[in-house]
This record gives C-alpha cells, sequence and structure tokens, in this order.
C-alpha cells in the first residue's frame, strides 16, 4: 500500500464559541425533510479579512405535519445562524443584529455579491420558499427576495451564483429535489423500527431554476428559455468549464437518476450532456443517488474533473476529463472505490490539506436512513469523515485513521463548507450534521510545504470572480482551479483559491482569464501570502490577514 | 443433499414407534397388559413372529384394545401389508379417537404408501397431541421438504417456501429443513430470510461447505461483500480444488476492489478447470478497470473462442475499444453483444456513448434510454420480491426502503 502524509484536524468548535444545533426536527413518519440537513458556508460578510461561518437551520415539524404545510421558524432554535470571527479568532453569534434568522424549513446557502457592491450577499434555500438577503455592508441584511423574484418554490436544496452569460452580474442556480409534500406515506416494512425514508423513485422530479440577474436588483427566471428545466432530482451543484470555452458549465448532482451537466452554449442556452459526456452514470452505466459534488481539477492536467458522493455500495463517482469533451469514470482505477464502497457522501471538497500541490479529498459521511443497521448490518448511519491524499493524480489513500481523532468520530453529517479559517495557509472545514452539532475543524497538518491564496476581485467581471479559471505555475509543475463559492452538498465555501506549493517558495507563474474574457498574468509570486488581485491590475496586494493568524 | 430411500424411513420410523408408544404410557392411564409389553419389545427386537402371536392373543381376550391394535398395524406395515395396517390403525383410533400414537403411525403409513396429502393431517393431529414425538415431526417435515422440491421444480417458489416455513416450524432442528428454506428463499432474492437460515443450519451441522458456500451467495447478494468473501474463503477451506468457488472468491475480492486478490482467485480457478469462460471474462473485466485494454481484449476473445456469443465479454471487448477511441469497432461488437442480449444495460450505455463519440446523437440518446429502461425495470423486478417477502409493506414502490 502506497504510504501518503498523514493530515490533522482538530475539531476546535466549543474553543471558538460556537454553539449550534441543527434541528431536523425527526417525526415518526419520517418526512424525506427531516434526513436532508441544511447547509453552511464560509464567508467574510464584513470584509475583515477573517471568514465568519453561517448555519442553515430546520424548523418544528408537527407529528403528523398537515400535507401543504410551510414549515415555519417558531422558536430561535430553529434559527439559522450566523457566526462573526472576532480578531481573535473567536466567534459572536450575530444573527438577530445580522437579520438573518431566517423563514421555513432551510436548506442550501450561497454566497455571491450579486450586486457588485463590495459586500456577499446571501442566498439561503428552503423548502417552500427561498430566500435572498442583501448585505447592507454595516453588518446586516435586507430580505429582498420579493422585490428580487428569487423565492423560487419546491423544495429547493443547493444553490449557486454564477455568471452564466458573462456579464459582469452573478446570475442565479437553485437546485431541486421533487415533488414533495408532506404526505404521509409509509415506507419499509411495518414492524416497529422498520419504517424508513421513502426511496426518491416514489416522487415525480422537479428542474432546476435558473435566474438571470438582470442589473437592478431584480432577477428574472429563464430556465425554459436557457434549457436548464429537464426534470431533475437535484441535491448538489457545482460550477466549471469543463470544455474551456469561456462559459461556465452546470452540475447537478442527481439523486437515483442521470447526473447532470449542463454545458454553457454562450448564447444563453444550456445543452444537458450529462450521459453523452460519460459522466451521468457510473461505470457499468447504472444510476446511483448523487449528492454532493465537487468540479475540480485533482489530477492537474488543467482541465477541470468530477466527484459526487452516493450512497454505501454505490462507490463515490469521480469522472476524470478527457478534455475532449468528455469524461472516463475512474473510480476503480484511482482506488476511490474500494476507498467508498461501504461509505454514504454528502459535503465533499477537493482541498489540498498539506499543500503539496495536489488537491486530496475531504468527504463527510452518514447513510440517509437512520435505520440502515436494521436492514444492512454492515452499513452504518452515522460515520466519520474521511480524508483521501491525491498520489500526484494518480490514486487516493485513505489516511483518516491517522489524521486527528475527528476522524474516528461518528457522525450524522450532511453538510460542510472549506476555507482557511484561521488564514495560516491550510485549508479547515465547517460541518453542519442532521440534528447534530455544527463542528469547526482546523487543519493542523504538520507540513513545511509552502501555499498561496488568491483573492480575485473582479471589476469588468462579476466582483467576485466567480467562475475566473486560474492556473499556477510552480518548479513542480501546474495547478488549475476555478473560482466558485459552490460546490459540497447545500453549502458554500471560501472564493478565495487556495493553492498548496509543495516544496517551492514561489509561483512562477499565475495565468488568470476571468470571466470578462480578459487575461491576466502575474510571473514570480512569492508564496505563503494571501494575495488580493484585481481584474486588469498588474500590482497585487497582500490581504491584511495573510499568514497572520496563528492557529489556536 | 442425499435423500434417503423411503424403505429404510419407514422401517427406522416404525421401530421407534415401538419404542415410544411402549414408554410413552401416561399416568391415569390403564395400566398395560404384560402380555402386550412382550410383544412390543419382541417387535421393537424385529421378533415378529412372536409379536404377531401375543398381539393376536391380547386382540382375541380384548378386541378394544387400542395399543394392542396399534402395535398390530405396526406390525403389518412392517409386513407390508399396508391395508391391513392402516385398518389396524383406524380401529385403534375408533377406539380412543386421541391416541396420538396411531395418527402418527397412520401418518408414517400413508407417506411410505405415497400419500402425503392423507399422511399430513394425521401427522399434525398425531403432534397436535403428542407435540414431543419427534419421529412424527421428522415425518412431516421430510414430506414437507418433498412437496418444496416439487413446488420449486415447478416454478413455484412462492409455495415451496411457505411449505418449509412449516416444516422449520414442526422440524425446528433439521439443518436440511434449514438449508433448503434457505435456498428457496436465496432464489427469490429474499436475502433477510435466507441468510439466517443458512447460518441456523451451520449452527446444527458446523462445517457444512454447502451452507457455508450458500451463505456466501446470501452475503454477495445482500452487497456484504466482506462477509462473502470470509465464507468462500471459508468453504475453499474444505474444499481447496473447487473452481467455482475460487471464481465465487474472485467476485467477492472484485467488488471490494480488491483487484490484485481477485485476479488470484479467477487465475486459480482458470488453472483448475482450463475449460470455461466464467473466470476469463472476470479476467478482462478486471484489465478493463485497470485501462490494461491489451489484457482485457486477450481475455475476452479467450471467451469468445470458447462461446462467440458471451454477451458480456462482446460487451467487454466493445468498451475497450470505445476506451482507445476506437469507435467503429466499439459500434459494431456492442451492437453484437445486444444482439447476443438485448437486455444487456452495460452493451446499450457504452454503444450510446460510443454512437456520443461518433456524432449520433440520436442513436445515442436511443441508447441511453434503452439502458435507462432496462434499469428501471431490474428495480421494479426487486421490488416485486421484496411486496412478495413482505406483503405488509406498503403495496407501491414505497416497499423498497430507502434511497
Amino acid at each position: 500500500m502506497p504510504t501518503a502524509p498523514p493530515g490533522y484536524f482538530v475539531d476546535v468548535t466549543e474553543k471558538l464559541g460556537i454553539h449550534f444545533q441543527q434541528q431536523a426536527s425527526k417525526t415518526t413518519k419520517k418526512y424525506l425533510l427531516e434526513t436532508m440537513g441544511s447547509g453552511v458556508a464560509l464567508f467574510d460578510y464584513d470584509n475583515d479579512g477573517r471568514l465568519d461561518i453561517f448555519f442553515a437551520n430546520g424548523t418544528r415539524l408537527d407529528d403528523p405535519t398537515p400535507k401543504g404545510t410551510v414549515p415555519k421558524k417558531d422558536d430561535p432554535k430553529y434559527w439559522n445562524r450566523l457566526y462573526h470571527q472576532k480578531p481573535d479568532g473567536t466567534f459572536e453569534d450575530v444573527t438577530e443584529k445580522a437579520g438573518l434568522a431566517g423563514f421555513g424549513y432551510s436548506t442550501g446557502v450561497a454566497v455571491g455579491d450579486y450586486d457588485n457592491d463590495g459586500f456577499e450577499d446571501l442566498y439561503v434555500a428552503g423548502y417552500g420558499r427561498s430566500t435572498l438577503y442583501h448585505n447592507n455592508g454595516d453588518g446586516t441584511f435586507t430580505d429582498v427576495t420579493a422585490s428580487a423574484g428569487v423565492g423560487g418554490s419546491g423544495w429547493m436544496t443547493s444553490a449557486a451564483w454564477v455568471d452564466y452569460d458573462n456579464d459582469g452580474r452573478l446570475d442565479l442556480v437553485v437546485a431541486r429535489y421533487m415533488q414533495w409534500d408532506f404526505d404521509d406515506i409509509y415506507c419499509g416494512h411495518r414492524e416497529a423500527g422498520f419504517r424508513s425514508y421513502c426511496h426518491p423513485d416514489l416522487f415525480k422530479p422537479e428542474s432546476l431554476l435558473l435566474f438571470h440577474n438582470d442589473g437592478n436588483g431584480k432577477f428574472t427566471e429563464v430556465s425554459h428559455q436557457a434549457g436548464v428545466d429537464k426534470p431533475a432530482k437535484g441535491l448538489g451543484l457545482a460550477i466549471g468549464d469543463y470544455d474551456h470555452d469561456g462559459w461556465m458549465d452546470i452540475l447537478l448532482a442527481n439523486d437515483s437518476i442521470p447526473e447532470y451537466l449542463f454545458h454553457n452554449r454562450g448564447n444563453g442556452k444550456f445543452e444537458e450532456i450529462g450521459l453523452a459526456s460519460g459522466a451521468g452514470l457510473d461505470g457499468n452505466g447504472s444510476t446511483f443517488a448523487g449528492m454532493g459534488v465537487d468540479f475540480e481539477d485533482y489530477n492537474n492536467d488543467g482541465w477541470p474533473d468530477i466527484i459526487i458522493t452516493d450512497l454505501a455500495n454505490q462507490r463515490y463517482a469521480l469522472y476524470a476529463n478527457l478534455k475532449d469533451g468528455s469524461f472516463d469514470y475512474s473510480t476503480s482505477a484511482t482506488g476511490l472505490g474500494a476507498n467508498s464502497l461501504l461509505h454514504s457522501g454528502w459535503g465533499v471538497r477537493f482541498l489540498d490539506y498539506d499543500n503539496d500541490g495536489w488537491k486530496d479529498l475531504l468527504i463527510v459521511q452518514s447513510h440517509v436512513m437512520d435505520t440502515i443497521e436494521v436492514n444492512e448490518p454492515n452499513l452504518h448511519y452515522r460515520e466519520s469523515p474521511l480524508l483521501l491524499h491525491n498520489q500526484e493524480g494518480k490514486s487516493f489513500v485513505d489516511v483518516s485513521a491517522v489524521s486527528g481523532e475527528i476522524f474516528h468520530e461518528q457522525w450524522a453529517a450532511r453538510s460542510m463548507a472549506v476555507g482557511d479559517i484561521n488564514n495560516d495557509g491550510k485549508v479547515d472545514a465547517v460541518v453542519s450534521s442532521v440534528d447534530g452539532p455544527g463542528r469547526v475543524l482546523l487543519n493542523q497538518t504538520a507540513t513545511r510545504n509552502h501555499w498561496l491564496t488568491l483573492m480575485l476581485v473582479g471589476t469588468r467581471s462579476n466582483r467576485d470572480a466567480i467562475g475566473a479559471q486560474v492556473r499556477i505555475s510552480t518548479t513542480a509543475g501546474d495547478q488549475f482551479a476555478t473560482v466558485t463559492t459552490t460546490s459540497s452538498y447545500q453549502s458554500s465555501g471560501d472564493k478565495r483559491l487556495h493553492f498548496g506549493l509543495g516544496p517551492a517558495a514561489e509561483a512562477r507563474e499565475i495565468e488568470i482569464r476571468w470571466p470578462s474574457g480578459f487575461d491576466q498574468q502575474l510571473k514570480n509570486v512569492k508564496g505563503d501570502q494571501i494575495l488580493v488581485i484585481t481584474e486588469g491590475k498588474s500590482d497585487p496586494t497582500q490581504s491584511s490577514q495573510s499568514g497572520g493568524i496563528s492557529t489556536r | 443433499m442425499k435423500v434417503l430411500g423411503k424403505e429404510t424411513i419407514v422401517v427406522g420410523i416404525f421401530v421407534l414407534c415401538v419404542s415410544q408408544a411402549v414408554s410413552a404410557q401416561t399416568p391415569g392411564q390403564p395400566s398395560v397388559n404384560p402380555l402386550l409389553q412382550d410383544a412390543a419389545q419382541s417387535l421393537a427386537a424385529g421378533n415378529l413372529e412372536r409379536a404377531e402371536n401375543e398381539l393376536l392373543s391380547v386382540l382375541a381376550s380384548t378386541p378394544t384394545d387400542y395399543r394392542a391394535l396399534n402395535f398390530l398395524g405396526l406390525l403389518r406395515a412392517q409386513q407390508q401389508r399396508n391395508a391391513e395396517a392402516e385398518q389396524l390403525f383406524r380401529q385403534a383410533l375408533g377406539v380412543q379417537p386421541d391416541f396420538a400414537s396411531a395418527h402418527i403411525n397412520l401418518g408414517l403409513l400413508y407417506a411410505q404408501m405415497g400419500q402425503p396429502g392423507t399422511a399430513i393431517p394425521q401427522l399434525e393431529e398425531g403432534l397436535r397431541l403428542a407435540p414431543d414425538r419427534s419421529d412424527a415431526a421428522n415425518a412431516l417435515a421430510g414430506i414437507w421438504r418433498q412437496q418444496a422440491r416439487e413446488a420449486e421444480s415447478r416454478g413455484n417458489l412462492e409455495k415451496a417456501l411457505s411449505i418449509l416455513l412449516q416444516a422449520k416450524k414442526v422440524a425446528p432442528d433439521d439443518p436440511d429443513v434449514e438449508y433448503e428454506f434457505g435456498m428457496v428463499a436465496l432464489s427469490m432474492s429474499l436475502l433477510p430470510d435466507a441468510i439466517p437460515a443458512f447460518q441456523q443450519t451451520l449452527v446444527l451441522r458446523h462445517d457444512d461447505a454447502n451452507a457455508i458456500y450458500a451463505l456466501g451467495r446470501a452475503y454477495m447478494e445482500s452487497s456484504d461483500f466482506e462477509k462473502a468473501r470470509q465464507q468462500f474463503a471459508k468453504y475453499l477451506e474444505l474444499n481447496p480444488s473447487d473452481a467455482t468457488a475460487h471464481y465465487a472468491l474472485g467476485m467477492a475480492l472484485s467488488a471490494l476492489e480488491r483487484a490484485g486478490e481477485a485476479r488470484t482467485e479467477f487465475e486459480k480457478s482458470v488453472s483448475l478447470m482450463p475449460v470455461q469462460t466464467e473466470s476469463y471474462f472476470r479476467l478482462g473485466v478486471l484489465d478493463l478497470q485497470s485501462k490494461n485494454f491489451d489484457a482485457a481484449e486477450k481475455n475476452f476473445e479467450h471467451v469468445l473462442g470458447r462461446d462467440p456469443k458471451h454477451a458480456g465479454s462482446l460487451a467487454g471487448l466493445g468498451r475497450a475499444k470505445f476506451e482507445q477511441k476506437r469507435y467503429s469497432e466499439a459500434a459494431d461488437l456492442l451492437l453484437e453483444a445486444i444482439s447476443s442480449n438485448d437486455k444487456l444495460r452495460e452493451a446499450h450505455y457504452y454503444l450510446g456513448l460510443t454512437y456520443s463519440r461518433m456524432g449520433r446523437k440520436e442513436d445515442a440518446d436511443q441508447q441511453f434510454a434503452i439502458a435507462t429502461r432496462l434499469e428501471h425495470e431490474e428495480t421494479e423486478r426487486q421490488r416485486t420480491v421484496v411486496r412478495i417477502l413482505n406483503p405488509e409493506s406498503a403495496a407501491g414502490p414505497e416497499a423498497q426502503p430507502q434511497k
């Protein structure tokens, strides 16, 4: 078995002053909504250079809940929560002040500065209604859902900000799961302890929603015109330009139907090519329960690849980009099959935990069914997270057992956002669990490898630079990444791009292709810093927080 | 399982009945005539002539002595004078309707005469009256096993299963009943029933190789590949030269993504039984997964040399060509695979991918649609089986738990 350097992730939730508990409101009726979890976001809402944390939350569900109910947050324990990171690295709950307590059963979270005012806005997806919060820049947010026209309908899950038409404004994509209501449908054996959550096959599919940003605080739903209204059972969302044509494509992880890859044709229309591209099914031509997703280049060949998590016995699906518009199912060939056979994964991200220049995999896991052990004793509802080291793009090796206590704990985890919370050059993670605590996991991996974090600021492009494609070259080779806040499952991560440089102290070259089409190059950029690069400006600036925060 | 001859069973059972009948005197019953006791012992000892004389003597003085009638019936049964035996047992029951031994002996007699339908109620009544009579339980279980086998051979697995369920109730410690129940349940993919049945077989009969292997199969079907691997490995400890078991172990290891070990097992299977197709096919699949296309093609071609219509190998060969971007060849092979087995979902899927690469979008979509439909049909078939197993479950597809 190949050797791989261990990581070291530490649960510092309590220490940082975070006390969040997701309220699933489990009932005897086994409403599917209860087991799907709520999202989490890592973003800097007040531009102080430190990442803050937002947890979405459920609501009270009556047992039974009448059909047609849109649940409400009628107690503070159901509130969504915003935790502000203070200069000392601890957090304070600023939910009330920020006005983010929320409405309804919240699911996914998407962060993006849709009005390019320099402050990150927040879209909170939900069951029955989603909410767009405009960041007022003073620590408060305003619910602008109605005026923006992005409330949506049905069971919304993940959401993504992406400038699909490269007009400089972020548009909004919202995944929807299924046509589902609080019907009392009995699934599983009629025996005490055997009732289970129902299979998605029971419910009709529901299509994506695509909202075009009209630029005046208003959005227009263009799902049909854009061709993304194909019936789906969407959970995870990610964006990436898989064919390097300069237009961002949309990847949707579907549950138990083929996965969708919407190819952006650049004329305001998309073509769904999941099956045709080879990224729709597994290597045997079977569907699987797609849940979490990431769309990044794991083998450093310059082209975004795909990972989709699913249920135990299905194996996480890894698709290597063949650079010709197609993908190769690489789960078995990379060892991911053996590593994921008995696991059920939700939140997933490619991240370089040891800064060796290769994006590893961090996955949070749990079976969807809390009674799974009754029917399949070899599987488990609660599971440990999984950390897989990337062996130079060829295979993945499980290093979980030697990467900290958290990998020996059993969680009913769902959502996960990643980002460098303490700006120490190592990517951390925040995890939300069903009916469980939110957790902050600091990456304290011992390594001398160098790193570089880039924060891109668009001028002609959208200010978040979402969709910018970056290639960096070091003595060890090239790496490629896309600016996005969307990936994983119902979550929104740090928009800054993090690169491990390995032993190289600098990046010889950085090439940025902005969504506007503008190409920008930087030479000989020193490592171990957080660098702010503004579109069209030749002199990048070092972030005030760069490398200055010690790990606690 | 080896089935004992009818004669052996019957004689053995009747001898046992004699001793049980003698010892089964219950308090409150009239004391047994010493002559009758002697007759019973003679009968048990095989001295039929002496027993007959003594029994006739008893009956001459007391024609309604139901125990003597019963013993004489036993004696006649051993003499193959079945009609007389039947008459005597019925006479005994006419005198004493709750006489368990007579019911049981009558049932055994009917079983011996090839009338299981008539035997069953007598044996059931006998067991109701004397629940400890293992001879009756075993006989009843034997009849039901036979009936289950007949139902199974007619393809009526549900009936076979329900018959064996009855057999399990009367003979809970019979490893054959457990094993056969497990096998029928396995045939119906009723894994939650099959697995404990095989486990119980092994509790009752350690190192039963057939049960070990069957348990491995059941674990495989339930996707518990590690446990399947353990069972197949255990089986191979008992039967190291079983090529099929090496193949099965290879399959479990493949499922566990332990490709190197799986390859070793398939190769062992081939070395033990060179004239076969499946291990070569699986070796080809492993080669395909590891992108060793030359080796994959060689293995698939080996299979096709023996079985030119082997759909899996045609599809595998087509897939190898597809991976090497030799789309035209891939399409031909995949079409050939489909003509050999039009239900092979993987072939439709890869043909769809191939057409897609060739720019034949409509053809590709058609193949994808077929692949999707086939998967849907497979799922529906599984759900139908689950509904059979759990009629109490919801009637719709929701009977299949979770995602």
